[in-house]
């Protein structure tokens, strides 16, 4: 008898764990830091990766083949990390065997973010209280994207020309988070096709402003389309967002305000008052004021009162200059959007309609912002060309280490009379890149043409 | 005394010279006791109890029908003992210190005449020393048909047995014994020794359940306590290495990975499941006091690991605690010893030294590669002092001859004899272990505490350890047994020291090789350190705080400690429910603490570093110092609670010639780990007071111009939770003692990241079947009386948790520069995963030769891993650059023998164990291997970083691949590599470029043959044991010199000094020539090269023990039972390697020291 207790006593036990606890444990999440990202807070902040993923542009490769900066040869020798050697004098191979490329892993990575973001948004149910966030959250992961392969087609296709685009090798466009899709690449017509869509889409969806110069907003959108008609020469679509975007957001840094001490490292603030939206650039060691050296006739082509060349730059002990106006206050360089830009572009876009008048204007109001208080004679010109040209210097001196010059290179090297080739020296050995060579189009990292079988640019 | 002839007992090894001394000791024994009306059972016990003497005898009835009265005041033993048993008809004898009683003959029986033809029936019993009765041990007249097997009892009965017939005897795990019968005897006690020298014992467990190795049919070694202790050391796994067939310790990596058998997955867990008594042990395994174990219990194929379920992947490793035992006096055990250990031998560290760094830092001094940072002056990075001096010298500030000689003079140090002294030490462990045993009838118990304090061979670096434990087991009522066994552990770990690598002269740099520690006359010196020295004054002059970095007053200044405590319960019920059947319920409950407090006072360089990076110097030339003066306290802490309930069912039967023994039952599990951290600054020890109002929200500005935040604690918030419940089942039947099947059962369901919960099953299971030739009648070859064959099939399983069928993220804990929270994709979605299984066939076969001369056994096994998880690169297009999926098999076999030899067994003894093991793994599928070559030559398989691991289909999963050296460039020292083509190349690019397949494929990175030979010679009280350890057949890239490395990070190796130089310099050296500026590309290409792969097989002497033990035999009037003195020396050194570099692959940075332990251990 007492046996038989015990023994329904025990069955009961047995039987009554898996009731009681077991099956609810079996649901609770081993990592509680671990999600399945499902809800639009999940997804914002995956769009908020901006310390690992949405916080750079990764044009790095872009920087050193333009940048306005010069090695000394002691300094090149320094340099170990061998695309940055490679990248910098020009050579037909930038990546050597490199095994992670970041100017195309990290941007299709941001373009991965953005894809796992909108598959998800699909399966959000959207009601009276959500919208607003998730047409918010929608915009920016469109937003991101397009940005990140705009990054890609900046260096790995050929500059826009509507003769040739839908010839011309495009990059891979992935459009979903799929991973078993193979990547094929498209032509540079599609390409640019798909980035303009997505931030058309983009700019239907997102706030006018935004809660943070970390998140896109309506401005940057225009700003962005701004900056990418400006590089495929569509001038007029180009000059349209410029002005559309500053409309929206105008603001200009008096430099006036900042400090001039000459020691200081970084004198522009970050998230400043031009920002619109902030964005780093891969850095490199010759970013370094210390090894990448200003060129003199660049330095020496601000005008003393200019306070560009207070805050822009730093006198080494041996009188080389290096540049410190990063938007960022940091050594890592700002490649983000700013009104600076815009009204350059816009001043453009009014110089090639023939609206000399405007253009100086544009340029006038940039400049007045940066010459000291009271010193600033407004610049004129005899005609749209000269306008132009005063337009395309200004934005040389004005844009530096801002990620866009290779660009303005390859769109303008279309243009003979502003076509340019650029020289390095070390060591007494001259490197040339002459206008629209192939060496202006990277080639694409040799782990991605094993795995994908695409085809490669011709250096 | 005829009589002795009927009771056999096989001593193993020490004690038998001094036998007859001995039994005169124990017979003299004095006792006053009173026993009245009690079965001489009883009255046996008694006496046992009051003599500490164990008296072991058969169960014949007439001990219970016979009832004594017996008075003793102080009379020896031998007296007592005569008066009682002389009206019966008993007689005993002393045998290895136990008396055993057996029936007196003559009184009961007529004389049988000595000639009698006529065969006579034997009846008899077999035991252990004992006393327990030892069922299914094989009874067999020698040479001829007649055998028999014990029943549960132990007893046997042999029918017409001739006169003088040879009875042999056997058991697995036993010493084999023969008898001789005569004619007297109808009823003989065989005492039979289990054979120390064997590697199982009475029985093996399992986790679940304990099984006689006479039934198994799975793979299991056990390693008994006298092999536990034969090691010295403060924790339990080293204990197994070098006498644990099938298991090898890989010391790639730093810190050892145990082995079982080959490897049977590529990136999941690789490690054993460790199992403390019934349940997996979930704290710091190192907590576990080596003294409070009993025996190991190593499971390795499916049959024996299956019941583990998807934990068993890479085999079992069952730790068995001591206990206490039912009728038994109180003993008391003491154990000390103190282990000494060298100081490492850092001049074998192969740095390049000091005159030919100095003199390359000239040469790149006169290339101008110092010129830019010697620009910098916002943030200069450290410069050496030779080229602070060549700086000087230049600008003029210092004449070029001092200067010239100061360089010189420091060409004379070498950091590393400095490290040596003042950074090393003499490492002493002392252990200390006490415990007390014994029981009544109705309980039994064990309490125990031990301390061991260690003082590391870094000074001011050591740990002590306290661990307490108190088992008890009662039986309240018939058939119920009650179970509570509660451990606690508490350990500091004061982690103050520098080692070698930790003095560095920034983030970047390692220390330059002339550094000076300290001066002649031993006071601390400074050392540049993240900045350069100028700065780091001019710094201090503007008012900042002492920026110097004195690498000796950090010891000193450093308070990192962290406690360790770890509380374990243990409870069982155990209820006979039938004849049979019993039920049991166990519960375990372990919580472990961590605590972590590392306080940075401000003498530290860490916190001065901090407050002068943070302070910034206003326009007035006042100073701004966000990271407020004081010091710094980081504290961590974090928790592991573990619950797990197990209920289930025993069925054990035997009816006629069957035997069924079966399990069933049913597993909740949940582990969960929290853990925090935060930091105080401005925190003062002495009045605990600290600053609240630490600005983290917004970048502050640095010296050096930045901006940043200040940081906040590196420890962060871990929150993790385990839940598994799994369902079990295991069944033995065994028919006439001879044959046996098994099977077992598992279902496992556990709480996977976005799975369903009817998905989150697997069910494994094993079958396996085994035959004792040597039961059978036609088998008659006596002089392998031992003989049975086992197989087994069946799967294991394994689990990486960190994945999932879905996409995953995880939330950064701390917000982004943006001010918000962000979140990182973890792992891309996977909707085929599954776990990895890993199927094993098992075949052995276990023998003993007559009188176990040789025994041992031999065992082939087959392992196939499926569904295994691999990292595949994938086109990075798709934004991810890898990717971790079911994507790989693999196929291992190999085979492991154990051998145990009783070369010499008089008085002076001589017995060898060897172990042979045999392991070889082969991928069978990967589906999209790596193509690019640099992850192979790499060292990722060497060092055996899992996420680095680049498999080959038909290749190990840890391979050792190469570029083909063509040697030196004899007019540049450039070095040369084949293409595959054949053609002679320096283009270092193409070689990076080559496919996998294109390689050098050496062999393996991981032992394929090893083992050990371990003699143990005795003589009287001394005992002699020497292990030798081999592994054959591996290979390892040996380091060697990186120009590229050097000159980034000062980290050179000697070989340097033989690097090329001059044309005809590549007939006698391999290393090439010194180009500047680095080529990172040709570094690659000749440390991947075939000429720096070396053989890694090496035999080692590893151990020495010698123990001295006395007796109460030995040693009158001691009040010790028996006393020990041991002496232990480990890591003796290599005896023969392959490779002539004199590298110990197994330690291939520095050699293991050698440590010396002396210690004593006592009972009574």
């Amino acid at each position: 008898m007492k046996n038989n207790i015990l023994y329904a006593l025990l069955l009961l036990f047995f039987g009554s764990i898996p009731c009681a606890c077991v099956k609810d444990k079996l649901d609770i999440k081993p990592d509680k830091t671990q999600i399945v990202p499902t809800t639009l807070t999940d997804f914002q902040a995956l769009l908020d990766n901006t310390v690992t993923v949405f916080g750079s542009n990764y044009i790095g490769a872009a920087e050193i083949a333009s940048g306005e900066y010069a090695l000394s040869y002691t300094d090149f020798q320094t340099l170990s990390y061998l695309p940055e050697i490679n990248s910098y004098t020009w050579q037909k191979d930038i990546w050597q065997g490199t095994a992670a490329v970041i100017e195309w892993d990290s941007n299709y990575k941001s373009v991965f973010y953005a894809n796992v973001v909108l598959d998800g948004l699909n399966k959000v149910a959207v009601n009276y209280s959500n919208q607003s966030d998730y047409t918010n959250i929608k915009g920016q992961a469109l937003f991101q994207r397009a940005n990140a392969l705009y990054s890609v087609a900046q260096q790995f296709v050929k500059v826009y020309d509507s003769s040739t685009a839908s010839k011309d090798l495009g990059i891979p466009l992935r459009l979903n988070s799929d991973l078993n899709e193979k990547s094929v690449r498209s032509n540079v017509e599609e390409t640019y096709q798909q980035i303009l869509t997505d931030l058309n889409e983009a700019l239907s969806l997102l706030p006018t402003t935004s809660v943070s110069k970390y998140r896109p907003n309506k401005c940057s959108a225009y700003a962005e389309m701004a900056r990418i008609y400006l590089a495929m020469g569509d001038y007029d679509q180009a000059f349209k967002n410029a002005d559309a975007s500053l409309k929206l957001y105008a603001n200009l840094l008096d430099y006036n305000s900042l400090n001039p001490n000459p020691t200081t490292s970084y004198p522009i603030p970050d998230l400043n008052n031009e920002v619109i939206l902030r964005y780093g650039m891969s850095s490199y060691q010759s970013f370094s004021r210390t090894i990448g050296k200003i060129d003199p006739l660049l330095y020496q082509s601000y005008h003393a009162n200019d306070l560009r060349k207070t805050m822009f730059f730093y006198v080494n002990s041996d009188g080389s200059v290096g540049f410190r106006g990063s938007y960022r206050k940091s050594s890592v360089p700002f490649s983000g959007l700013a009104t600076d830009e815009q009204y350059l572009i816009r001043a453009e876009g009014f110089a090639r309609k023939g609206m000399t008048n405007e253009a100086m204007a544009d340029l006038n109001t940039l400049l007045t912002a940066r010459f000291k208080t009271g010193t600033f004679i407004p610049l004129t010109a005899t005609g749209s060309d000269d306008a132009l040209l005063q337009i395309l210097a200004e934005r040389k001196k004005e844009l530096l280490f801002r990620g866009v010059r290779w660009t303005d290179l390859k769109r303008l090297n279309k243009e003979s009379r502003f076509a340019a080739t650029l020289t390095r020296s070390l060591n007494g050995t001259i490197y040339t890149l002459p206008p629209n060579d192939n060496r202006y189009v990277f080639p694409i990292p040799d782990y991605v043409i094993a795995a994908t079988g695409m085809q490669q640019n011709p250096r | 005394m005829r009589r002795v002839s009927l009771i056999v007992c096989l001593m193993s090894c020490t004690v038998l010279s001094s036998v007859a001394n001995a039994i005169s000791q124990i017979l003299e024994k004095k006792v006053t006791i009173r026993i009245d009306k009690r079965n001489l059972k009883e009255a046996f016990d008694l006496i046992a109890a009051k003599v500490a003497v164990p008296i072991i005898y058969s169960n014949s009835p007439e001990l219970f029908q016979t009832i004594v009265s017996v008075k003793s005041r102080n009379q020896s033993l031998k007296v007592l003992l005569n008066n009682l048993l002389a009206p019966y008809p008993f007689a005993y004898q002393v045998i290895d210190d136990k008396i055993i009683v057996s029936h007196h003959t003559k009184n009961t029986l007529p004389a049988v005449p000595v000639k009698t033809l006529a065969p006579v029936p034997v009846k008899g019993k077999v035991t252990g020393v004992e006393g327990d009765p030892l069922p299914g041990a094989t009874v067999r007249i020698k040479g001829e048909d007649n055998i028999t097997v014990t029943d549960a009892n132990g007893e046997f009965l042999l029918a017409d047995v001739p006169l003088n017939a040879i009875v042999q005897i056997s058991y697995i795990g036993y010493t084999t014994s023969e008898i001789e019968i005569d004619g007297h005897t109808p009823y003989v006690t065989i005492v039979l020794t289990a054979d120390a020298a064997s590697l199982s014992e009475v029985v093996v467990s399992t986790g679940y359940q304990e099984i006689a190795p006479e039934r198994t049919t799975g793979s299991f070694v056990k390693v008994n306590n006298d092999l536990l202790n034969r090691r010295i050391s403060t924790d339990v796994l080293s204990r197994l290495e070098d006498v644990t067939s099938g298991l090898l310790f890989d010391r790639r990596n730093g810190t050892p990975k145990l082995d079982i058998r080959s490897r049977s997955t590529i990136l999941a867990n690789d490690q054993p499941l460790i199992v403390l008594d019934n349940f997996p042990y979930d704290g710091d395994i190192s907590n576990i006091n080596p003294n409070d174990i009993e025996n190991i219990t190593v499971l390795k194929d499916a049959a024996a690991a299956s019941i583990w379920g998807i934990r068993a992947g890479n085999g079992v490793i069952v730790i068995t605690t001591k206990k206490g035992k039912y009728h038994q006096p109180m003993k008391v055990d003491f154990n000390a010893n103190l282990n000494l250990g060298q100081k490492p031998a850092l001049s074998k560290l192969p740095w390049i030294s000091s005159s030919d760094f100095i003199d390359l830092e000239k040469y790149l001094f006169a290339q101008g590669y110092y010129d830019a940072n010697a620009a910098n002056t916002v943030n200069p990075k450290p410069f050496t002092p030779v080229v602070e001096l060549l700086l000087a010298a230049k600008a003029g500030t210092q004449s070029a001859s001092a200067a010239s000689a100061q360089i010189d003079a420091m060409k004379q140090h070498d950091v590393r004899r400095d490290m040596e002294k003042y950074l090393y030490r003499i490492s002493a462990n002392q252990q200390y272990a006490l415990n007390l045993s014994g029981g009544s009838e109705k309980q039994k118990y064990y309490f125990s505490a031990g301390y061991d304090k260690n003082l590391d061979n870094i000074v001011n670096n050591g740990n002590s350890r306290f661990t307490l434990r108190a088992a008890n087991t009662f039986r309240p009522v018939k058939g119920l047994e009650l179970n509570t066994d509660l451990i606690y552990t508490e350990t500091q770990t004061i982690n103050n020291g520098l080692d070698y690598r930790s003095v560095s002269n920034g983030a970047s740099t390692a220390i330059y090789p002339y550094a000076q520690l300290a001066d002649s006359k031993g006071n601390p010196l400074a050392m540049v350190r993240d900045y350069r020295s100028s700065f780091v004054q001019s710094a201090e002059a503007k008012g900042l705080l002492n920026w110097q970095y004195v690498p000796l007053n950090e010891i000193d200044n450093s308070r990192n400690k962290s406690i360790l405590s770890d509380i374990r319960l243990n409870t069982a019920a155990k209820y006979n429910l039938w004849d049979g059947l019993s039920a049991e319920v166990r519960y375990t409950y372990e919580r472990s603490e961590l605590n972590n407090r590392n306080l940075y006072s401000q003498d530290t360089y860490y916190t001065r570093n901090l407050i002068n990076t943070y302070t910034s110097i206003n326009s007035n030339g006042s100073l701004n110092r966000p990271v407020p003066f004081g010091g710094i306290l980081d504290q961590s802490y974090s928790t592991i609670n573990s619950n797990a309930v197990r209920g289930q069912f025993n069925f054990d039967q035997r009816w006629k010639e069957n035997r069924i023994s079966a399990i069933a039952g049913m597993e909740v599990r949940q582990v969960e780990i929290n853990g925090n951290g935060n930091r105080t600054y401005g925190y003062n020890d002495e009045l605990l007071t600290y600053n609240s109002q630490i600005n983290y929200s917004a970048q502050m500005p640095t010296y050096d111009g930045n901006f940043n935040f200040i940081p906040y604690s590196n420890t962060r918030f871990s929150g993790r939770f385990d839940a598994n419940v799994s369902y079990y089942s295991n069944a033995a039947y065994t028919w006439k003692d001879r044959y046996t099947f098994s099977g077992s059962a598992r279902f496992d369901q556990s709480n996977l990241l976005g799975v369903k919960t009817n998905q989150k099953g697997v069910p494994l299971w094993s079958i396996g079947s085994s035959w004792s030739v040597d039961k059978e009648s036609f088998y008659k070859v006596t002089w392998l009386p031992v003989l049975k064959v086992r197989a087994s099939y069946g799967y294991n399983g394994n689990l990486d948790k960190s994945l999932s069928a879905y996409t995953t993220a995880v939330y950064a804990q701390s917000l982004a520069a943006s001010g918000f929270n962000y979140a990182n994709i973890l792992n891309p979605p996977n909707p085929e995963l599954r776990w990895e299984k890993v199927g094993i066939a098992n075949f052995g076969v276990d023998f003993s030769t007559s009188k176990s001369v040789i025994s041992g056994s031999l065992e082939y096994y087959h392992k196939k891993g499926t569904e295994l998880l691999g990292y595949a690169p994938v086109d990075a297009t798709t934004g991810i650059t890898s990717y971790k999926g079911n994507v790989a098999d693999i196929a291992s076999q190999g085979f492991d023998i154990t051998l145990i030899t009783r070369n010499i067994d008089r008085g002076f003894k001589w017995y060898s164990n060897i172990l042979f093991s045999y392991a070889t793994d082969k991928v069978t599928k990967y589906l999209l291997q790596s193509t690019s070559a640099t992850n192979f030559t790499a060292d990722a398989s060497l060092t055996r970083a899992s996420d680095l691991i680049a498999p080959i289909v038909g290749r190990p999963v840890f391979g050792v691949y190469s570029y083909k050296w063509a040697g030196l460039d004899p007019a540049t020292g450039a070095p040369m590599g084949y293409l595959p083509d054949g053609a002679i190349s320096k283009d270092y690019a193409a070689f990076a470029a080559l496919k996998p397949d294109d390689l050098v494929y050496h062999g393996r990175a991981r032992p394929v043959v090893f083992g050990s030979l371990r003699n143990t010679f005795s003589y009287k009280n001394i005992s002699l044991s020497a292990n030798i350890t081999y592994r054959f057949g591996y290979y390892f890239h040996k380091a060697s010199i990186n120009y590229s490395t050097l000159l980034t990070t000062w980290n050179g190796n000697s070989d340097y000094a033989s690097r090329w130089q001059k044309p005809g310099d590549e007939k006698k050296s391999h290393v090439p020539s010194l180009v500047y500026p680095g080529n990172t590309a040709r570094d690659n290409f000749y440390n991947s090269s075939s000429i720096l792969v070396q053989k890694g097989d090496n035999i080692r002497l590893q151990d020495v023990n010698i123990s001295y033990a006395l007796d109460k035999a030995s040693l009158k009037r001691i009040p010790f039972q028996s006393l020990r003195f041991y002496l232990y020396a480990n890591n003796l050194g290599i005896l023969w390697r392959a490779n002539p570099s004199g590298i110990d692959p197994d330690y291939p940075v520095l050699p293991p020291q050698k440590t010396l332990a002396l210690g004593v251990n006592a009972t009574f």
